[in-house]
């Protein structure tokens, strides 16, 4: 039990170190890259005068260690700094910008999972058949689309000729004069095309990873001895292939969710939407140092916590694996 | 797995249902919607500094005078916003203004001749750091560049103040239009805590509009102010700015009518917009223009030294010339901008018609003549390679680009395939633009292509002027005595025809020496829905004056 403990108090710190030295390459790189934070505050019509005030206000013209000792106070303190561009605190842009991100990212996470698996359950008894290949097909398809098209070529079908969904946007304009069902389906319409554009390339992914794993599975002599023992197909695969199967996918969840959990900077740009992913990319355009560590801090803090996530589940479906990590 | 097809059916089903009983028409007779790319940052009209920003703050806080654009005469007039009259000394160095009667903050409040001082003293303050520090070169200021407020504010009585301006200034209506501040929200506030107060999130403002909802990265919403002098029963209840980054989807939102006003669309998209039939294009002329710029100095002594050494390729005038000549600009209007444009003659533009040069004319196309050019100033083939070199050293150089900009890449490959045409070897070096301009501005590229936004009033000092700490735009360091005086004379009180007379000795200094190429003035492709009457689309710009838009 001790050795539980230590061991995960180890993780934790390992990551918290991590995030550490993520934070801390991210402000030495930013401050190695080219271009200028105050950029925007240099133009013919400005006095040049105001670009030399805002630096000072902004303590670019300290040194870099100089900086860095602020940045680290900061840090430790629980403070991540005034954005350059809002002129507000980090943390409140973050705030703003990440519960979309969460709900939209978890969202799309599970109709990823949901219908990668009613895939795999509609295939499995037609393994070689036309619909298996067609489907492998049209999963390679979508797998090498990139996701701007599939978001372009949705818009122009369903949102401009079709009129069936909207374009863009996480509400309708007039929102607030709707009743509560018509509230509903207009957080439907307006994240259906959104989320099939974000979780295409996911399920297909999905799809494509466990379809292999399942026909390596099905290789073992294990499932043949189960087969000649006279048990029943559904039997085999839901109690033995599939599980069998799963434990190279976790890995995979874990990245994804991560991953999804950053920002999804395609899609929001495509549909307009508020997320992690459009904040992060913009910070980066414009120099937003604080604004740019801030949100690699949490993407960072996603991706991390994601894949602690999946090791614990990974843990849970192989015991050899806890075995192996305690015995280390 | 039929019953789950059979219960996505149903979903999909019920979707549709709700859809036929709830699909409302948003495009309400009330609201107009512009789509704009990206989310402005504050409505603080101290802070804002883009155009966007400028646009919705000022229909937000009204300023004393206003600028109307005549088209004939090609300049600009003004009348009196809060102001009700404004009557300047026989010797232009004061002006009387008288406010409005009922100018109002949208509080309740009256607004008076404190809040005017009070938004001076803010805007000029080196703590507050506005965008207009530093800028107020016709008033009595102090050395931290803050306005004397006692020498150039009297307040008469609070519908009444007096502007008094240094002796030595050129003072016009542009010295005080300005957006008026409450003095009694911003008293309350601590100046340094300016920048990240709440105010530009909560704006109190006298203008027709004041602000109902604002949903980051979604969209902005502006209602009617009752409370503002202009309000008008008539006027548009609601105007919402929509933020639409990807300019398809901008595009698709203009067509389908879901917005009603977008900027900035491209030329190969026109016809299939106006095929509607409910979309208007206008075009906003002279207010950009693309260039191809050289520094005129040796770029490593000033970076060594400061040391103003002329740029061993493009210090010499001729062969600025020989490289416009050889560049094809008239292919790159008509090939990419398919023809939503002009060329250029200088940094004059056009629609500046009382000023304006019309004698100078474009500079043709010559292969023949650039080379002519190039050989007269000793650059020659001598060694067969292609590429002219003069006392062993080739005519080579890389030329920055900025990336994401698809008429920059055009234009870029253009020039570098019409220099090769004349012995001259260009390098492309394609850089994301924040890098490029912080290098454009310290000075650092030999030679690049960017752009100009062309300021009203026309303002040409902070791009030609010598002195570099005072012209922050004279990126290419242009040094002409000559230009230098021109300047100064135009800062100082002289008359129209004085002012004329320099304006048209400056373009044609400026075609002479051709410190840079200028390209070509780009028009800005302005689309609106027509059910929009009374909407002025000109210089000063497309969301203008909105309070008399009408259905």
């Amino acid at each position: 039990m001790k050795k539980k403990w230590f061991h995960i108090l180890k993780r934790i710190f390992s990551y918290l170190l991590t995030l550490f030295l993520l934070v801390s390459l991210m402000f030495v790189l930013l401050r190695l890259s080219p271009g200028d934070p105050t950029q925007k505050f240099i133009s013919p019509q400005l006095s040049p005068l105001l670009s030399e005030k805002v630096r000072e206000t902004f303590a670019l013209d300290k040194s870099i260690t100089e900086q860095y000792l602020i940045f680290i106070r900061n840090i430790f303190s629980g403070e991540l700094g005034i954005s350059y561009d809002y002129r507000m605190p980090v943390t409140s842009i973050v705030s703003k910008a990440f519960p979309f991100t969460l709900a939209f990212s978890l969202t799309s996470f599970c109709v990823q999972l949901i219908i990668s698996f009613l895939l795999i359950f509609f295939i499995y008894k037609r393994r070689g058949s036309f619909a298996d290949r067609a489907l492998n097909k049209i999963a390679l398809t979508f797998y090498s689309t990139p996701t701007i098209i599939i978001g372009l070529v949705l818009i122009y079908f369903l949102s401009l000729k079709l009129n069936i969904f909207p374009s863009s946007d996480l509400r309708s304009l007039n929102f607030e004069e709707l009743n509560p069902f018509e509230k509903i389906y207009d957080y439907i319409s307006h994240l259906f095309l959104p989320l099939i554009t974000l979780s295409l390339p996911g399920i297909v992914t999905f799809y494509n990873y466990l379809r292999s794993n399942i026909e390596i599975t099905y290789q073992k002599s294990f499932v043949r001895f189960l087969t000649a023992n006279g048990f029943s197909e559904k039997n085999i695969f839901l109690k033995h292939v599939l599980p069998n199967s799963i434990g190279p996918l976790i890995s995979i969840l874990g990245t994804e969710l991560g991953i999804l959990l950053g920002g999804a900077v395609i899609t929001e740009t495509i549909f307009g939407l508020p997320g992690m992913g459009r904040l992060t990319v913009n910070a980066i355009l414009s120099r937003d140092y604080p604004l740019v560590v801030g949100c690699v801090l949490v993407s960072g803090t996603c991706v991390l916590f994601a894949n602690f996530i999946a090791d614990i589940i990974k843990v849970k479906l192989d015991k050899r694996l806890r075995t192996e990590i305690i015995a280390s | 797995m039929k019953k789950y097809l059979k219960f996505i059916l149903l979903l999909i089903i019920i979707l549709f249902a709700i859809n036929s009983c709830t699909n409302k028409n948003q495009k309400t007779p009330d609201r107009v919607v512009i789509g704009l790319e990206s989310d402005v940052q504050t409505l603080n009209p101290l802070f804002v500094m883009n155009e966007a920003e400028t646009n919705i703050s000022e229909l937000i806080f009204l300023s004393l005078v206003g600028h109307d654009w005549d088209n004939q005469k090609g300049s600009v007039t003004s009348y009196p916003v809060l102001a009700k009259s404004f009557e300047w000394s026989k010797n232009s160095n004061s002006v009387l203004i008288n406010l409005k009667e009922d100018a109002k903050w949208s509080d309740g409040d009256n607004l008076t001749a404190d809040d005017i001082v009070y938004s001076f003293d803010l805007y000029s303050d080196p703590v507050v750091q506005s965008r207009f520090f530093g800028i107020f070169k016709n008033y009595y200021t102090k050395p931290d560049q803050s306005i004397d407020l006692k020498k150039s504010f009297e307040v008469i009585n609070p519908r009444q103040l007096k502007i008094n301006f240094k002796t030595s200034g050129n003072p016009s209506t542009f010295d005080f239009d300005m957006p008026i501040l409450p003095k009694h929200i911003f008293e309350k506030i601590n100046r340094k805590e300016l920048a990240t107060s709440d105010f530009g999130f909560n704006p109190i403002g006298s203008g027709p509009y004041k602000l109902s909802s604002w949903e980051k990265n979604q969209n902005l919403k502006l209602t009617k102010n009752q409370n503002s002098i202009l309000y008008d029963e008539k006027e548009i209840k609601e105007i919402v700015f929509k933020i639409i980054p990807d300019y398809t989807s901008r595009i698709n939102q203009l067509k389908k009518g879901e917005i009603d006003i977008t900027e900035n669309i491209r030329p190969e998209d026109v016809a299939e917009i106006t095929a509607e039939n409910e979309i208007n294009i206008v075009a906003r002329k002279g207010r950009e223009y693309d260039y191809l710029g050289f520094n005129n100095i040796d770029v490593e002594s000033y970076a060594k030294n400061k040391k103003l050494l002329p740029h061993a390729l493009f210090g010499n005038p001729t062969i600025r010339k020989a490289i416009t000549l050889a560049i094809n600009r008239q292919s790159i209007l008509k090939e990419f901008l398919l023809g939503s444009g002009q060329l250029m003659v200088g940094p004059v533009a056009p629609i500046f018609k009382s000023v304006i040069d019309d004698s100078l004319k474009p500079a043709e196309y010559n292969i023949a003549e650039a080379k002519k050019l190039l050989l007269k100033e000793g650059w020659k083939d001598s060694n067969g390679d292609g590429i002219i070199e003069k006392n062993g050293r080739n005519f080579s150089f890389v030329l920055s680009v900025p990336s994401g900009n698809p008429l920059r890449t055009y234009t870029a490959t253009v020039i570098q395939n019409n220099l090769k045409a004349v012995g001259i070897d260009v390098r492309l070096e394609t850089l994301e633009p924040a890098a490029l301009f912080e290098k454009m501005f310290k000075k650092e590229l030999n030679a690049w292509i960017a752009g100009w936004g062309v300021p009203i009033p026309l303002d040409l000092k902070p791009y030609w002027y010598s002195k570099f700490e005072i012209a922050n735009a004279n990126v290419s360091s242009y040094i002409n005595k000559d230009i230098d005086i021109i300047l100064e004379k135009l800062d100082m009180k002289i008359s129209e025809q004085e002012r004329e007379k320099y304006l048209k000795t400056f373009q044609k200094i400026i075609f002479e020496n051709q410190p840079v190429t200028f390209l070509f003035w780009v028009d800005n492709l302005v689309g609106y829905n027509k059910r929009i009457k009374n909407i002025q689309i000109n210089p000063l710009g497309a969301v203008q004056k909105s309070w008399l838009w009408r259905f």
